[in-house]
């Protein structure tokens, strides 16, 4: 329980860290490390990182999908059980 | 070249697929409302309308022109999605749970259902959209030209062609006949629009998989290695330094803003939202949708930069690559991939800002002035349809008039970065609604007015280039020649890029206006209410408002509106299923789910005043107000409660539990002792029975044996009275009752009566008493006589029970730390550990061969000490004999 809860816990601060993360590897002053007149196997050093980045930020986007499908969510019993007390109405 | 009638006749063969998906859409999801329609991924799909024309063509264009730039319309969004968790969450979880129609609506939800504001988002919107929508049309009429120009698609590029307007007309006929028919057809907007959104996902797929199947074609057949895709790369891309400044921030918080507040973006992200699963599947696959269209733009602009002719329209390589190659059916997929971009924009912008202008403009109009029919549902109905058909037209035909307008010269993306600026603006009202409770409606007002003024005048009136409104000398020098208050360089702020400049102006004078007047003034209590309603919106359900606001109506009143707005099917749902049938005034709960509804078909803001329009009295609790505000803070002290209580009550279920277990036992006692005392009454009135029988059937008994059985009656009745006596001192002392005199005496004097009193019994039961150590100048407070009889009981029960061969009793007392104790000890059996405590019980003797005494006398005294705050008991652990101490406390007394 107390695991589940540290992971949970986990994916949230990850999940609220990534905005912030991505927006300053794709900012300036971070990118302009990488804004050289370099080429790499024939592609200029910006296009690999920025695509590079781009990629990982969705990997990382993914991930933490998966680990927020896998717990229950949480923020959801209370529309659960609202659904639940309307139902009787119905009948 | 394409002959024209090919690609028209491709378009409508492209346009009847679709309205054949819209149709199959619509039918399955009326039958299976949770079907595939309502996956994850055909939400993502739709929310890719964010890719218009201008990325299909003005991405390649862009990037031809300033290298990496154009990814951060891109990067933008890519952030926003990825940081779902962070803001895109709440707000989606807004919509959903308050049936948001619009972002006009949410905002003038969230300040209190306010008309005003909506009105102004909507108007603002509208105005912002225009430039978006002539983008569109400009494309696909620049694409069409180019694909059927008779000399050849690279000569067209290159030649500097005079926008077919005619084209651009009937693209924006069509456009506006699909979104009237599939946008259109019902006013629920909460029933979603399957159809279109099933359209709009095989858009998506379309012009994903050309503007791939472009790239893949020029990466394979143009170069081949990548360093040959880069060869020749424009200097731009080469040397980045200049790439990333100021622009490039502005353009990433522009697109990012954009993602969130165009209506357009709005309305697929958050109205057409139905679980958190969407999103959350949406978080990494709207990204990678974005990075795989980008993926080929860079080798695209490459290519066209390398391979066509200088002067090429940039924007147009995407079709002029494959037409110039003579790849005719790559060309003609590239086509139909622009034509859905922007078919698709179109198509739901038009019904999202149709929606908004219904909603928040029309129908407060048409409340205000009455001009509403009044006659039957099925008019109310049609007028509302009627109002969004128009205004599709009108939105679509707005957007031709600014291409009309503002001609030729500007490129797609300069275009498009207008419209992002402009809905940006409803940034700080959205962002703060859904975060800081004291924001109100003025603030949001001046904000939103402020910030679009000097949009409009920085950005988008000098975007026509002194056709409209503004004439040329105003861009160059200012109004009047002020300098100071150039649209391009306000307040002398002449270095930067204008949409930089522009952006920084609106953007800083929307949140100083929108905090400061904020702060300066007072929400409404509704507001007060709707921000903590949107604010927790993660903590409570709508229905805390039922609590708050206190509203009477008529229910025939209420139930008219309903039925000329919901139609009479839905007001026979909502108002028969409640029992409340014969009720002629309508329940709090009755009203708030009627402008519910109503809500969800014309937004909070003209719901209200409809509603408002029957309610007679409304009243909002200020004190439930102030109770839900502090809800957070209240649950905290209430669960604290709780436990408190919780352990209190575990502590009175454990007293009560004892107390029963001792009620049990005195129960239990109770029994015993009327079972014993019927016993110890029945011995002696056995014995006085039989013998007053002999006394009186035998007379010739003689006189001595008469005697004898007299006397013995005589012993059985005094035995008798003594024990009921002694049930009686005992019932007296146990219920507390008698009033003994409480004197200082010497307890020695008692002791030495009792001892006198003992000497005969103990010389007839050859018993030696003995006096040992003996007390001095001891004072106790209590009764004389009361101590003297628990002393005769203590001595007379110790010769008593005396079966030792030379028997003694030994009485001895001291004073010690102000302790009186006197012990009589004997140095017969003892008393067994188990009898140690039942010894003191009423009835209860000890080990003898014969009753010998009431069984009351320990009992007795021991409530006798105890009543004088002494205590009687058995010395622990003595090896032969009992030894019993009295201990008393003494009292000081100066004689």
């Amino acid at each position: 329980m107390s695991r589940w809860w540290a992971n949970a816990q986990a994916t949230r601060d990850a999940a609220t860290l990534l905005p912030f993360a991505a927006a300053a590897l794709l900012l300036p002053p971070f990118i302009l490390v990488f804004a050289a007149p370099v080429l790499i196997a024939g592609v200029p050093l910006i296009v690999v990182y920025v695509f590079g980045v781009w990629a990982t930020v969705i990997l990382a986007a993914w991930l933490l999908s998966r680990c927020h499908g896998r717990e229950p969510a949480d923020e959801n019993i209370p529309s659960k059980s609202e659904v639940e007390a309307a139902e009787p109405e119905q009948h | 070249m394409l002959h024209a009638n090919l690609v028209v006749a491709v378009c409508l063969v492209y346009v009847a697929i679709l309205f054949g998906v819209a149709f199959a859409g619509d039918r399955r999801a009326r039958k299976d409302p949770t079907g595939w329609l309502s996956s994850p991924l055909v939400y993502t799909l739709s929310i890719s309308i964010y890719c218009t024309s201008w990325t299909f063509f003005g991405a390649v264009g862009s990037a031809a022109a300033n290298g990496m730039e154009f990814v951060t319309i891109y990067l933008g969004p890519t952030i926003v999605f990825a940081g779902w968790w962070v803001f895109l969450r709440k707000l989606v979880t807004v919509g959903r749970v308050h049936n948001i129609t619009s972002v006009a609506d949410l905002i003038s939800a969230r300040f209190g259902k306010n008309p005003t504001l909506g009105a102004i988002v909507t108007l603002m919107a509208l105005i912002a959209t225009a430039p978006y929508i002539a983008l569109q049309l400009k494309a696909l009429t620049a694409s069409f030209q180019v694909i059927t120009f008779p000399a050849g698609a690279v000569v067209a590029a290159g030649s500097n062609l005079a926008p077919d307007y005619v084209v651009a007309f009937w693209a924006a006929a069509g456009l506006c006949a699909f979104s009237i028919i599939f946008g259109v057809r019902n006013i629920d907007v909460n029933e979603r629009h399957h159809g279109v959104i099933a359209a709009i996902a095989v858009e998506a797929i379309v012009k994903l998989l050309a503007l791939l199947a472009v790239g893949l074609w020029v990466v394979v057949e143009l170069a081949g290695t990548p360093a040959e895709v880069f060869a020749n790369a424009p200097v731009s891309l080469l040397t980045p330094e200049e790439t990333f400044g100021a622009r490039w921030v502005t353009l990433c918080f522009l697109a990012g803003a954009a993602v969130i507040c165009l209506p357009r973006q709005f309305q697929v992200t958050v109205v057409e939202n139905s679980s958190e699963s969407q999103l959350r599947t949406a978080s990494w696959l709207f990204p990678l949708y974005l990075f795989l269209i980008c993926l080929f733009v860079v080798p695209i602009a490459v290519a066209g930069l390398n391979r066509l002719p200088a002067g090429s329209d940039p924007d147009l390589y995407v079709l002029t690559l494959p037409l110039g190659a003579e790849q005719d059916v790559i060309a003609l997929f590239a086509f139909l991939g622009g034509f859905s971009s922007a078919t698709s924009m179109v198509i739901v912008s038009s019904i999202a800002l149709s929606t908004m202008i219904s909603n928040h403009i029309v129908m407060p109009l048409a409340l205000r002035f009455s001009i509403l029919p009044s006659a039957s549902a099925p008019n109310v109905r049609r007028f509302i349809l009627g109002a969004r058909r128009a205004s599709i037209v009108f939105i679509v035909f707005l957007g031709f008039l600014y291409f009309r307008l503002s001609g030729t010269s500007d490129a797609l993306a300069a275009i498009g970065l207008i419209s992002f600026c402009g809905v940006a603006q409803f940034l700080p009202s959205l962002v703060g609604g859904l975060y800081w409770r004291s924001a109100t409606h003025r603030g949001a007002i001046a904000g939103l007015v402020g910030g679009f003024i000097v949009w409009a005048y920085t950005l988008f009136l000098p975007s026509f280039e002194g056709f409209f409104l503004m004439p040329a000398s105003v861009i160059e020098q200012g109004p009047f020649g002020w300098a100071w208050l150039k649209p391009y360089a306000l307040f002398g702020l002449a270095d930067y890029d204008p949409l930089v400049h522009a952006t920084f102006w609106s953007i800083s004078i929307n949140l100083v206006l929108f905090v400061g007047v904020s702060m300066l003034s007072e929400p409404t209590p509704l507001a007060r209410l709707q921000s903590t309603l949107f604010i927790d919106v993660f903590r409570r359900q709508t229905e805390s408002e039922l609590r708050v606001i206190r509203r009477t109506a008529r229910v025939s009143e209420l139930r008219q509106i309903a039925d000329r707005i919901l139609g009479p099917a839905e007001a026979i749902l909502l108002f028969d299923g409640k029992g409340g049938e014969h009720a002629v005034i309508a329940s709090d709960e009755l009203i708030s789910l009627v402008e519910q509804r109503l809500a969800a078909h014309v937004g909070a803001a003209s719901a209200r005043s409809l509603v408002s329009s029957v309610v007679t009295s409304e009243t909002i609790s200020v004190e439930e107000l102030k109770r839900l505000a502090g809800e957070a803070e209240q649950i905290r002290a209430y669960s604290a409660e709780l436990e408190r209580k919780s352990r209190q009550i575990e502590a009175t279920a454990a007293q009560l539990a004892l107390a029963n277990q001792r009620l049990r036992e005195i129960d239990g006692q109770k029994d015993e002792f009327l079972s014993q005392v019927s016993h110890e009454v029945r011995t002696p009135m056995t014995s006085i029975r039989s013998f007053s029988d002999i006394l009186l059937n035998n007379r010739d008994i003689d006189e001595t044996e008469k005697l004898r059985f007299l006397s013995i009656i005589q012993n059985e009745s005094l035995r008798l009275t003594r024990l009921l006596d002694g049930i009686l001192d005992l019932n007296q002392m146990e219920s507390g009752d008698p009033a003994w005199k409480e004197t200082p005496f010497d307890p020695e004097t008692a002791l030495d009566q009792a001892m006198e009193s003992c000497e005969a019994l103990a010389r007839a039961a050859g018993v030696t008493l003995k006096r040992s150590s003996r007390a001095r100048k001891a004072w106790v407070y209590g009764d004389r006589d009361r101590f003297a009889q628990v002393f005769i009981n203590l001595i007379s029960n110790a010769i008593k029970y005396n079966l030792s061969p030379a028997p003694t009793v030994t009485v001895s007392s001291t004073v010690r730390k102000d302790v009186y104790e006197a012990r009589v000890a004997d140095n017969g059996p003892g008393i067994p550990e188990a009898e140690r405590e039942r010894i003191f019980v009423k009835f209860a003797r000890g080990p003898m061969p014969h009753p010998a005494g009431t069984g009351l006398g320990l009992a007795i005294s021991r409530q006798i000490v105890e009543r004088f705050k002494g205590s009687l008991s058995l010395v622990p652990a003595k090896p032969h004999g009992a030894e019993f101490v009295v201990r008393l406390t003494t009292a000081r007394i100066d004689r």
